[in-house]
């Protein structure tokens, strides 16, 4: 197994490659460059522009000098603002990380609860209740879910705030808990729907296996009902949820361009989404070599988490 | 969109799920079990309705009650009347039409985007497991390429690169296949490229699984044919999973559409999407909000119907379950 | 799964009961919270600076006022740099580093600038002739490739120096002194120009010839420092960066300038302006943009605090002259005349903007406005005759005709709105073509385009800055590809015109000429500012130029005052 897994990482360096390789020729190939403005430029300053940020030129060129700096980690400057790209995506990281992991705990946990919860009460108050939450949480759209928790509860309310800018938990590592009202609804808003699909799973999944032979077993020979619960049950049907985490986890710190816009984060989403629409070259494949770094790592651990849920898968 | 949300087409408890039963009695009694799943049906009852009416208003103006481009600057943004069951837009034009027209729209995505990732996915997936090791080096090795890809990236470049150019079919211009405008097909496309992964992987899972199982061995020591193996058992046990998955994955297509709307890549008039109501809807969410509450509700109810099928799908697709 | 029908139930209730807050919380319009009502003590003058104000802002892209480009950055830097001159609130360079006006030549072509004694950069450093030298020098330099260079083309050597991008060091060096602004001794400046500019003194308010701190700055294209590593010589100085979230901006130790009112200034990045009105309704910003599709609720919502008032910018059809059909007068003319600017405010707008037909805003050029009306305004009687002598009766044989706009709610709102018009006046039928801003602007700048829309900003306020280079055959910025000998030789005159009067008469001669024909445009609108401004505010007095960004009066941020504390 251990040398699958190093197999599997040494092979996410081609993949690399390609991915690079692809997203170079795409990007350019889509209509419009990064001087292409409103208020058109003069010539002059227009070659100027591409001459700094070595867009004068051919294509092929500028893409092996790409891959040599990409070689060498060196990512270049953003066309935008000129700053180091790889101190930008550090930076919005950090951010679009706590969130994702904030959301993360925020799913889980109570994705969890109530998908057992729900399981253990099927068709009682408590499974309506979880059904409740889960299909509500999954079937609005984040582009109005976000909005509306603000309204509501931001400015109706006036329980949290509207500007989420300073999001973070490095504060309250030193014992500062006052940016508490920027944290809630963000994490929510994130977490939403990827709650409900845990909910969903462990419910499906906890009910399967409540009905197995060794369930029934355990409970004739009159164990507690929380134990059967507990250590048989729970543990035998989180392996299939477990499985799904990987991915919801690769995904929710990799940023989400709507609840950054809708609260006003600065995180990686909504600098990735950007960096396409104003044609920031350098940015976008300084964010696409990364994030596929992390989706390819994620794809690993999770089948690496599939072989030890499952004996009988081999490599 | 993110890949949070692909993975919710990841069906999770296929894995050692096989069916005993002999093939012919099986699509039947799947049958016979979804009929007696009530949600289910209610839901497939529904979503059959949406279709047919969205469907006929295309054709008939009656159903469309008005047709959907016409303007009334002296009636905008009206709240429900008669004339107008769901209300009027920024342009006075009926949201009703709006509505029907913008449901097909969605629809088509959902549905098309489903398709193609079907058609790829089934076929990566099966050469991969069926057709040797190379094959199936070189196949997983694209998959994992596609699916390292960040979702939104790739659909947004690829938008940007396929829409608008004078190519055949997906060219922009008037529609070249009837009731199919090249951004319907641009937008699938683009939405296709990273889903398909997942169903391919699960096909090829799937398939190396079943292949190793004791009626197969049977299957192939009593002298089988392999097509005949691969059509009458494994196709049928891979498909009843991967259905299930397309389930899922029709709304989630149509809310991918919705947030690329959002960072203003959606579709170009005169066509409308459930996503491109919502999106013009959120410009009045303080002053006319039911131009955002309709769109709203017809997403959720095609999320909340086809999540409904899909439960009931797997449950009658796998007798275990059963109640 | 039994009970199934409950469930169904009870799931749709969970939508329908969402659906139900948002219907519920959109149609009350709540009592306003009452935030800055307490009573109105006035205030006495010249007080030390007190109380803290936030406002709502956007990131800016670059910090380098000889690099800027966006409007962002611009407001930015008007906050902290402060060039020789500056624009009062009627738009006349008034001193602000320099002492006195500038000295000029008979021949108009020099101009000696004295500085005000002791002029200090934030750090201590003295601010001195060289800094303004540098400055000029950064913005004329090939390598650094600032946007904004053309400005300054009258400067003797500066285009020479700015076109030897590939030239050696040595060679740029020489260009580099050979750039006409010289520092005579510690304070004072000359300026020498290829002809005489009335507007001169205007443009030495402006970013491009902010001074730059020569003693941070190793080379000409040495990077600029960033926010909190520069030095200033504005009414404020940043205190504190978090890149994409806030600034924090503290009074300037050293300011020349009126003094300000102000403790503290913070700007909240926020990249959605329905986000920060949301953020205004709870007092997280005092003072923001107006989210423009949300006008009519915020004029009951905030009646006192909602501030609306022309911007210098112009949007409207533009056509490209070399492509059918609309290469035809006749046809321009008639789009033009179909279209309903009165209606399409108030329904696509939602009077956010004032309908026009004016090029250069009344503000500048010294009309009333509507002069135009005859010509382009809404008329479809004369708007099918002009169809049918193009050769196309009630649109019969009209060519394809594409429209590129930018994908956005209101965009989309307009483009349908011209649809409508135009097939029920003059019977054809328009294509739209939705894209992204960065694709519209590549076609517009290859003229690779039958008709967009599309207008004007204003750099700096002068009828010249609506001209110049947009206009004349081959002009660097006519995408259109207006060619008309008439209209060349009124901009020619008018250039360097010394004769104000002369000069001001020759620009609305050339407008008269630009619209007679709807010759490459045909305006639609002046685009309106839209701020709100909490009661407790006092001092943020609106300018158009260029456009406040963030709040009423960007340009004078040493007037803010506040009563709360």
């Amino acid at each position: 197994m251990l040398a699958y897994a190093i197999r599997r990482v040494l092979a996410i360096i081609p993949l690399l490659f390609a991915i690079a390789t692809i997203t170079f020729f795409l990007m350019h190939s889509v209509e419009g460059g990064p001087f292409d403005e409103d208020k058109p430029l003069p010539p002059a300053t227009r070659a100027n522009l591409e001459r700094r940020y070595g867009l004068d030129d051919p294509l092929p060129v500028q893409y092996v000098t790409y891959l040599k700096n990409l070689a060498s980690l060196d990512f270049g400057i953003s066309i935008a603002n000129n700053r180091d790209i790889s101190d930008i995506i550090k930076e919005r990281m950090r951010i679009s990380v706590q969130l994702g992991i904030a959301a993360f705990l925020f799913a889980t946990t109570f994705g969890l609860t109530l998908g057992i919860v729900s399981s253990l009460n099927q068709n009682g108050l408590g499974d309506y209740f979880g059904v409740f939450v889960a299909t509500a949480g999954a079937a609005m759209p984040s582009i109005v879910l976000a909005p509306l928790l603000t309204i509501v509860f931001a400015v109706e309310l006036g329980w949290f705030k509207v500007l989420s800018t300073n999001y973070g938990f490095t504060d309250w590592l030193q014992g500062d808990f006052s940016n508490w009202k920027q944290v809630i609804l963000p994490t929510i808003g994130l977490g939403f729907l990827p709650m409900a699909f845990i909910a969903r799973i462990t419910r499906a999944s906890m009910l399967e296996v409540l009905r197995q032979d060794y369930i029934r077993t355990a409970r004739a020979k009159g164990l507690r009902e929380l134990s059967v619960v507990i250590r048989h049950a729970a543990k035998n049907a989180l392996i299939p949820v477990l499985t799904v985490l990987g991915p919801i986890f690769a995904g929710l710190i990799t940023g989400s361009l709507v609840i950054e816009r809708f609260f006003a984060i600065p995180g990686l989403g909504g600098e990735f989404v950007r960096s396409v629409i104003i044609r920031d070259y350098g940015l976008i494949m300084g964010v696409t070599v990364f994030f596929a770094v992390i989706i390819a790592f994620m794809n690993l651990v999770v089948d690496l988490l599939y072989g030890i849920a499952d004996p009988r898968i081999r490599y | 969109m993110s890949s949070t949300e692909q993975a919710i087409v990841q069906p999770f408890d296929f894995a050692n799920e096989v069916f005993h039963t002999k093939q012919r009695g099986l699509w039947a009694q799947a049958w016979q079990r979804l009929l007696h799943n009530r949600l289910a049906v209610v839901s497939g009852i529904i979503l059959l309705i949406i279709l047919t009416v969205s469907v006929l208003a295309d054709f008939v103006p009656a159903v469309q009650l008005h047709d959907p481009a016409q303007t009334d600057f002296g009636a905008v943004e009206q709240n429900p009347s008669w004339d107008h069951p769901l209300g009027t837009d920024g342009l006075g034009r009926d949201l009703y039409a709006r509505m029907t027209q913008a449901t097909l729209f969605s629809l088509k995505i959902g549905l098309g985007t489903q398709a193609v990732i079907l058609l790829i996915g089934i076929s990566v997936g099966m050469s991969a497991a069926l057709a040797g090791r190379l094959s199936d080096t070189v196949l997983m090795w694209i998959t994992d390429l596609a699916f390292a890809f960040p979702d939104l990236l790739a659909i947004i470049l690829l938008r940007q690169v396929l829409f608008g150019r004078d190519w055949p079919i997906i060219g922009s211009g008037d529609p070249q296949i009837p009731g199919i405008p090249s951004v319907l097909l641009v937008t699938v496309l683009a939405i296709s490229f990273v889903g398909w992964t997942t169903v391919s992987r699960l096909v090829r899972g799937q398939m190396l699984s079943i292949k190793e199982q004791d009626y197969i061995l049977a299957a192939r020591a009593t002298g089988a044919s392999p097509w005949r193996i691969v059509r009458s058992h494994m196709l049928p046990n891979t498909l009843s999973a991967v259905i299930v998955a397309a389930t899922f994955g029709i709304p989630l297509a149509i809310f991918a559409e919705a947030t690329l709307g959002f960072i203003g890549l959606g579709v170009p008039p005169p066509n409308a999407s459930l996503g491109s109501l919502i999106n013009s809807g959120l410009d009045s969410i303080q002053t006319h909000n039911i131009q955002l509450v309709w769109p709203t509700m017809m997403v959720a109810l095609l999320m909340l119907c086809f999540t409904f099928l899909g439960d009931g799908l797997r449950d009658a697709l796998d007798p275990r379950t059963r109640k | 799964m039994t009970n199934s029908k409950w469930r169904m139930l009870l799931s749709m209730f969970a939508v329908f009961a969402i659906m139900a807050i948002a219907v519920a919380c959109g149609d009350d319009d709540d009592d306003d919270d009452t935030n800055g009502g307490g009573g109105k003590t006035p205030t006495t003058t010249t007080q030390a600076p007190s109380g803290t104000i936030t406002i709502g802002a956007t990131q800016f892209e670059s910090w380098d006022p000889h690099f800027a480009d966006f409007a962002q950055d611009i407001s930015h830097q008007v906050y902290v740099w402060r060039g020789l001159y500056h624009l009062d609130l009627k738009d006349i360079p008034q001193p602000a580093m320099a002492d006195g006006e500038p000295k000029v030549t008979d021949d108009g072509k020099t101009y000696t600038i004295t500085l005000k004694k002791d002029l200090k950069w934030s750090d201590g450093e003295p601010l001195t002739a060289e800094d303004f030298v540098f400055g000029v020098q950064r913005t004329c330099n090939p390598d650094n490739a600032g946007h904004y260079q053309y400005i300054l083309t009258n400067i003797v050597g500066c285009d020479d120096y700015y076109a030897a991008a590939d030239a050696d060091a040595a060679k740029k060096t020489e260009l580099q002194a050979a750039v006409g602004v010289k520092a005579i001794d510690a304070t004072t400046v000359e300026f020498k120009l290829n002809s005489a500019q009335p507007t001169f003194p205007t443009l030495l308010a402006l970013w491009p010839t902010f001074p730059a701190p020569k003693h941070k700055l190793a080379t000409v294209d040495a990077p600029w420092p960033g926010p909190l590593e520069n030095v200033y010589n504005g009414p404020f100085m940043p205190s504190a960066y978090t890149e994409k979230a806030t600034m924090e901006l503290v009074p300037n130790p050293n300011w020349s300038g009126t003094p300000v009112g102000v403790e503290k200034v913070i700007l909240k990045y926020v990249d959605d302006a329905a986000v920060l009105n949301q953020a205004y309704r709870t007092g997280e910003v005092d003072a923001t943009v107006a989210n423009k599709p949300e006008l009519d609720k915020l004029k009951t919502e905030f009646p006192d605090e909602l501030q609306l008032y022309p911007a210098t910018r112009t949007i409207g059809l533009e056509f490209n002259m070399t492509k059918a059909p609309v290469d035809k007068a006749e046809v321009r003319l008639a789009l033009s005349q179909a279209t309903d600017r009165e209606t399409m405010m108030k329904v696509v707008f939602k009077d956010a903007n004032t309908a026009t037909t004016s090029w250069v805003p009344p503000t500048r050029n010294g009309l009333k406005g509507g002069e135009y009306d005859d010509i382009l305004g809404f008329n479809p009687a004369k708007a099918k005759e002009n169809m049918s002598k193009a050769g196309y009766p009630d649109g019969k044989g009209f060519p394809e005709l594409t429209l590129i706009i930018v994908d956005s709610a209101t965009n989309k709102l307009l483009g349908e709105f011209l649809q409508a018009e135009w097939k029920e006046h003059l019977g054809i039928e328009l294509k739209l073509e939705i894209t992204d801003s960065k694709t519209r602007s590549s076609r517009f700048n290859s003229s690779d385009f039958q008709l967009v829309t599309g207008g004007w900003q204003e750099d700096y306020p002068d009828p010249e800055n609506w001209f110049l280079g947009l206009w004349e055959t081959g002009g660097s910025i006519n995408k259109v590809k207006v060619s008309i000998k008439a209209l060349d030789d009124a901009i020619d005159k008018a250039r360097y015109n010394t004769n104000d009067e002369e000069r001001r008469k020759l620009y609305r001669d050339a407008e008269g000429i630009l619209l007679k024909e709807a010759n490459g445009i045909a305006p639609l609108y002046h685009t309106l500012a839209a701020m709100l401004v909490k009661p407790h505010i006092k001092g943020m007095v609106e300018n158009k130029r260029p456009a406040d960004t963030f709040v009423p009066g960007d340009w004078y941020i040493e007037l803010w005052k506040t009563d709360k504390k």
